[in-house]
């Protein structure tokens, strides 16, 4: 018998729990030569703002042990063109998709919340807190558990879609963001965001990235990425998808023990395009080597 | 959007020239589609170091075999690692990527200008402009008479290259623009220009063509995470499209790696 890979994240039904992480699938149809996007869980689009965003000068990405750093400054074509140009055929390849966007205000987010709501195809929004937040000097939205609270709540306010809280690991204790962004009116949490990361060429004595610094994204990631989610699962009561170095199954799976309900893959889509499903395929294999017959049976299903 | 990832089978791993070696793959999807100027994303290792993809321009195209060569310089990791993969060996190809060379740029007199490791893509082209009947001269430069590469291969396809190197080791003592300037200062005036090499090198190039009217195409490197447009790591600033910002960000792996000359803003150092 085939297992049930079938999840359910707070009413968002995903016939299986392997998404794409933000910025890593486009917006989808870059992965059309490579396999049918509609046997994904879900397909997460890349962060799109108001206005077009040019993103950061290059250099914007090096390659650390395991990993990368990136600084691409958030580069992507604005919400009218994605809903104009993309939002068509993206419709048409049956991926339930989950609209990734930020703002610099508050205001930014609301008025793209209120954009993106009840157009169809989109089946759920996140909101990537990571970002600079102009009135307050540029200090993070995501690192302030009272001024994560306030936006959050606004944001609640102006979309009836599901919505995802994406959170930052730059914090000190993420059970504490974990907990304001339940409480604020989130309905399932995603993590973590890249890990704020620099690396230097010794012989130019230069930053590698020229914005000085970047997100550490991939495997190196993982064993932090993992740690949070299993302390924020412990926290909250709304569901969780697990992000940060998944390439394997197995890799997903230790999300899933320490409390995810679903997952997003990133990296692993630079190195392998084809990742993504690879891992819906290693995930259905490993259920039934195992003999076990539902993944729900598994979320949070760790052991001592 | 032409490209497949697959695997290939190393048909050979030669060293050609110190630390330079050709590769040729066995991948039928990467010859039936490919153009001069586009390249392929290799994985050098089924493990995690390094991590990502590595680009590399196709040298020669060859339909028939069902595969292509490529010529790398041995740098890093990643190309120490291909260096030691042995025939026979399968290797995940992702390909062909980017956009080519527009060998339809005027006229049938053309001028190639390469160095280093830019000359391999640039002898596809010469091949293929050839085949379209024209008649390319072709200037190649490297550090030492060591690095010219390729150069038995523009030989076998009827073209003697003009050399260049900086310790005067083969040919001209000095770079490739300064032949490439005296030909023009001679009265000797290329329908195009093409370069692929060093990016100070490109840059004059490109400039000394536009300063004398003429089409100039350059093909860019940078360093790239996925190679076929999702990640926007590997942007150049360019000219804006429609002038409704200072400039824009192109992708060398989509609307590249080869450029218009008057496409692309250099930094300022
Ligand atoms: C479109 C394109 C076509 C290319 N074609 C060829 C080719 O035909 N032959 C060839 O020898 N090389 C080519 N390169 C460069 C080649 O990809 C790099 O030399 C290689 O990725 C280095 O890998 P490494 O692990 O050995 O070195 P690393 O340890 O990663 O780096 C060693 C040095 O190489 C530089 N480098 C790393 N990646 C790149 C990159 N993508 N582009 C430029 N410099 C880089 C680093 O900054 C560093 O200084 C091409 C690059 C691009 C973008
Ligand atoms: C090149 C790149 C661009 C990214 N862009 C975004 C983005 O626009 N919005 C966002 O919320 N996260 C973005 N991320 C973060 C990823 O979605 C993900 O959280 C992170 O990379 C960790 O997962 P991974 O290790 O599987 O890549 C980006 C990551 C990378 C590598």
């Amino acid at each position: 018998m085939r297992p049930d890979l079938s999840v359910n994240l707070a009413g968002l039904e995903l016939k299986n729990p392997v998404m794409t992480a933000s910025g890593t699938f486009g917006y989808g149809l870059e992965f059309d030569p490579f396999f049918d996007i509609g046997q994904l869980g879900a397909i997460v689009v890349k962060g799109l703002s108001l206005k077009p965003k040019a993103g950061n000068p290059p250099p914007r990405i090096v390659e650390t042990p395991a990993g990368m750093l990136n600084a691409i400054g958030l580069q992507n074509v604005g919400v009218d063109v994605f809903l104009n140009e993309k939002m068509p055929e993206l419709r048409e390849k049956k991926a339930p998709v989950i609209v990734n966007f930020f703002g610099n205000t508050e205001e930014e987010y609301v008025a793209l919340a209120e954009k993106l709501d009840g157009v169809d195809g989109i089946a759920a929004l996140e909101a990537n807190i990571s970002c600079p937040n102009v009135k307050a000097g540029g200090i993070a939205f995501g690192t302030d558990a009272s001024v994560a609270s306030t936006l959050i709540g606004k944001i609640r306010k102006s979309t009836s879609l599901p919505l995802i809280v994406k959170l930052s690991p730059n914090v000190t204790d993420i059970k504490v963001m974990a907990r304001a962004v339940e409480e604020a009116g989130a309905d399932i949490l995603s993590m973590i965001n890249t890990l704020t990361g620099m690396s230097i060429d010794v012989r130019t004595r230069r930053s590698n990235l020229a914005n000085m610094t970047g997100g550490l994204s991939g495997p190196a990631i993982r064993p932090v990425a993992v740690r949070m989610v299993w302390e924020a699962a412990k926290s909250v009561n709304i569901p969780i998808i697990g992000i940060g170095g998944i390439v394997s199954a197995e890799d997903a799976l230790e999300f899933i023990l320490a409390g995810a309900s679903a997952v997003q893959i990133g990296t692993a889509s630079f190195i392998s395009p084809t990742a993504a499903i690879d891992i819906v395929k290693g995930l259905e294999r490993f259920l039934a080597d195992e003999g076990i017959s539902r993944l729900s049976d598994m979320i949070g299903a760790l052991e001592g | 959007m032409d490209y497949t990832q697959g695997r290939g089978r190393i048909l050979a791993n030669v060293e050609v020239a110190p630390d330079h070696y050709r590769m040729e793959i066995e991948a039928p999807f990467v010859p039936e589609r490919a153009l001069p100027g586009q390249f392929v994303m290799v994985k050098v290792t089924d493990g995690l170091a390094p991590v990502l993809r590595r680009p590399f321009g196709i040298y020669t195209i060859n339909e028939a075999r069902g595969s292509f060569e490529m010529i790398y310089r041995v740098v890093g990791e990643g190309t120490r690692l291909l260096s030691e993969m042995a025939d026979g060996v399968d290797i995940d190809v992702l390909g062909p990527l980017g956009n080519g060379f527009n060998l339809d740029l005027a006229g049938d007199q053309p001028l190639i200008v390469a160095g280093g490791v830019g000359v391999p893509p640039l002898f596809s082209l010469a091949q293929g402009l050839i085949g379209k009947g024209k008649k390319p001269v072709v200037i190649i430069g490297g550090r030492t008479a060591d690095d010219l590469l390729s150069l038995d291969a523009f030989r076998a396809i009827g073209i003697e290259p003009l050399l260049a190197t900086e310790d005067g080791s083969s040919g001209y003592k000095g770079y490739v623009t300064a032949i490439m300037e005296e030909r023009l200062d001679d009265g000797k005036i290329p329908s195009a220009v093409y370069s692929c090499g060093p990016k100070l090198m490109l840059r004059r190039v490109g400039e000394i063509a536009m300063s004398r009217g003429i089409p100039c195409e350059l093909s860019l490197e940078a360093i790239m995470a996925c190679g076929f447009g999702v990640c926007l790591g590997c942007v150049v600033k360019t000219c804006s499209s429609d002038g409704s910002s200072e400039h824009d960000f192109s992708r060398v792996c989509c609307e590249g790696p080869v450029f218009d000359a008057k496409e692309i803003i250099w930094d300022e150092a």
